[in-house]
C-alpha cells in the first residue's frame, strides 16, 4: 500500500483479543477484519448496507462493517461469526440451529444472519415471528427464501431456553 | 482517493477548530451514506475527514424544561428505544425505527437523516410536524438556532455553512395528554428500501372536538421538505368531520401538484396521498358522528 504518512493506527477488540492495525483514512472494519486478520466468515455482498452478509457485533450492537471506517472502530469490541463458537470451538446453539432446520444453502449470508439472531436473542430470548423478521431485516438471503432461516431462530430460542 | 487526513475527535470544540481551516473538511459520524460516497470518489480531492462518531456530548437525549433535545450524533437506535422521545415526541421514535435495518439503526444518526436533507429521510417529516429547531455552531463558536423548516432549502440541500457543525435538534414536549400523534410509512419492501411516502401527524383537540392544533408532514411528497400549512389551517377551529377530513386531504394534494406538476408517479402518488391521509386523520381525530 502506498502513501504510508496517511496511515493511522486503530487498536480494537476482535473476538476478545486486543489488536492492532495501521489503516489508510478509507479502510473499512471490513478491510480489516478480512485482509488483516484474515477473519474470512464475515463476507462481502453489496458494499452498500443492503445486503448485511457484513453483520459484524460493534459494542453490542449490529452494525454493516462495510459502512464502518476502520477509524471508527478505534477502541471498540468487536465480535465476528468466528468468535460465536464456545472455547474448545463447539458450535453455538444458533448454529447448530441453523444446520439442523436446513437453514444453510450456499452459506454466503449464514454469518451475517447468525450475528443478527445471536443479537436478537441477547435482547430477547423468545422473540415472535415479527420480531424475529424485523431483527433479520437488514440480512438479504437469495437461496432459502427464508422459512427455514426463521424457523432456525426458533429452534434455537427454544434450545437456548431450555438450557437456562 | 482524495482524502489527505483523517482525524478522529472527541469534543465539540476539536471539531469546530478542524472547521475553521483553508482545506475542505468533512464530517463524517455513522458513515451510511459518507462511506459510500467516500468509495464512490463523489468527495471530491484533498478532503479532510472529521470523524465525530465518537463525540460523546453529540450523542446525548436530554430534556431541558419543556424542550426535548438531541444530540446531532445519537443514532436511531437511541431514538427508537427512548421512552422520553417516545412520551415527548408520540412519532419520532417510529419513524426512527422505521429507518433502514437494524445495523443501520446502529449507526445512523439523526444529524446525518437532516443534513443530507435526502427526500426519503425518515426523521424528517416527524421533525417537521413536531415544530422542531436546529441549533449549529461555526468554527468561532457562535450559535445559530432556526426551525427545521427554514434549514432544509431544497432537495438534498440545507442552509449549513462550510464552517458550521449541526450540534442538535430539539422540539417541545407534547407529554401530558392533550396531543396526539401518527407516523405512517408507505413501502414497497419493508425494512431497507428507502422511504416511499412517510406520513407525520400532529393533533389537538379541545373537549368539544374542536380542533385546536394540527400539524401534516409527508415525506418525498413534496420536492423541499415542508408542511401543509394551508391544509392545516381548514381544520384548526373547526369539528373534525369525515367531510372536513377530505377537504383538507384534497388541499394536501393540491399543494402537491402545485409544487411538483404532475409527473410520471402522479396517478400513483396523488390518490394515495389522499386516501392514506383521510383514513390516518380519521383514526388520529376524534370525530363528530
Ligand atoms: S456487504 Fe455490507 S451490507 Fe452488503
Ligand atoms: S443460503 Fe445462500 S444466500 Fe442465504
Amino acid at each position: 500500500m502506498e502513501h504510508k504518512e496517511n496511515k493511522t493506527a486503530v487498536s480494537m477488540t476482535v473476538n476478545g483479543k486486543h489488536i492492532q492495525a495501521e489503516v489508510l483514512p478509507e479502510t473499512r472494519l471490513l478491510d480489516v477484519l478480512r485482509e488483516e486478520l484474515h477473519l474470512l466468515g464475515t463476507k462481502e455482498g453489496c458494499s452498500i448496507g443492503e445486503c448485511g452478509a457484513c453483520t459484524v457485533l460493534m459494542n453490542g450492537r449490529t452494525v454493516n462493517a462495510c459502512m464502518v471506517l476502520a477509524g471508527s472502530a478505534d477502541g471498540a469490541e468487536i465480535m465476528t461469526i468466528e468468535g460465536v463458537c464456545g472455547p474448545e470451538g463447539e458450535l453455538h446453539p444458533i448454529q447448530q440451529a441453523f444446520i439442523d432446520a436446513g437453514a444453510v444453502h450456499c452459506g454466503f449470508c449464514t454469518p451475517g444472519m447468525i450475528i443478527s439472531t445471536l443479537s436478537l436473542l441477547m435482547k430477547n430470548p423468545q422473540p415472535k415471528d415479527d420480531q424475529i423478521q424485523e431483527a433479520l431485516s437488514g440480512n438479504l438471503c437469495r437461496c432459502t427464501g427464508y422459512h427455514q432461516i426463521f424457523k432456525a431462530v426458533r429452534l434455537a430460542s427454544e434450545r437456548m431456553h431450555r438450557k437456562e | 482517493m482524495g482524502i489527505e487526513k483523517y482525524i478522529q475527535v472527541t469534543s465539540i470544540s476539536e471539531v469546530l477548530s478542524c472547521l475553521g481551516g483553508t482545506s475542505p473538511a468533512r464530517i463524517i459520524c455513522g458513515g451510511t451514506d459518507m462511506v459510500i460516497s467516500l468509495r464512490e470518489g463523489s468527495l471530491g480531492e484533498h478532503i479532510t475527514l472529521v470523524d465525530i462518531s465518537r463525540v460523546k456530548e453529540l450523542q446525548q437525549i436530554t430534556q431541558d424544561g419543556q424542550d426535548i433535545e438531541i444530540g446531532a450524533a445519537a443514532v436511531m437506535a437511541d431514538i427508537a428505544e427512548s421512552s422520553c422521545i417516545a412520551e415527548s415526541s408520540l412519532i419520532l421514535h417510529h419513524a426512527a425505527r422505521s429507518v433502514g435495518s437494524p445495523q443501520i439503526r446502529s449507526r445512523g444518526t439523526i444529524g446525518g437523516n437532516i443534513v443530507t436533507s435526502a427526500q426519503c429521510a425518515d426523521t424528517i417529516p416527524a421533525l417537521l410536524a413536531l415544530d422542531a429547531q436546529i441549533t449549529l455552531m461555526n468554527s468561532e463558536q457562535s450559535v445559530r438556532t432556526l426551525p427545521i423548516s427554514q434549514f432544509l432549502t431544497g432537495p438534498k440541500q440545507t442552509d449549513i455553512r462550510n464552517d458550521e457543525l449541526l450540534i442538535s435538534v430539539r422540539f417541545p414536549s407534547l407529554a401530558g395528554g392533550v396531543y396526539r400523534g401518527s407516523y405512517y410509512k408507505l413501502i414497497r419492501r419493508a425494512a431497507v428500501a428507502k422511504s416511499r411516502m412517510s406520513f407525520a401527524l400532529i393533533s389537538a383537540q379541545d373537549r368539544q372536538g374542536i380542533v385546536e392544533d394540527i400539524r401534516i408532514s409527508i415525506g418525498s411528497a413534496l420536492s423541499t421538505h415542508g408542511r401543509f400549512k394551508e391544509a392545516e389551517k381548514m381544520l384548526i377551529g373547526k369539528k373534525a368531520s369525515l367531510d372536513a377530513v377530505e377537504k383538507t386531504a384534497e388541499c394536501c394534494v393540491s399543494q402537491v401538484v402545485e409544487q411538483t406538476g404532475i409527473r410520471w408517479s402522479s396517478a400513483y402518488k396523488l390518490p394515495v396521498i389522499k386516501d392514506v391521509l383521510c383514513r390516518e386523520l380519521e383514526t388520529l381525530l376524534e370525530m363528530e358522528d
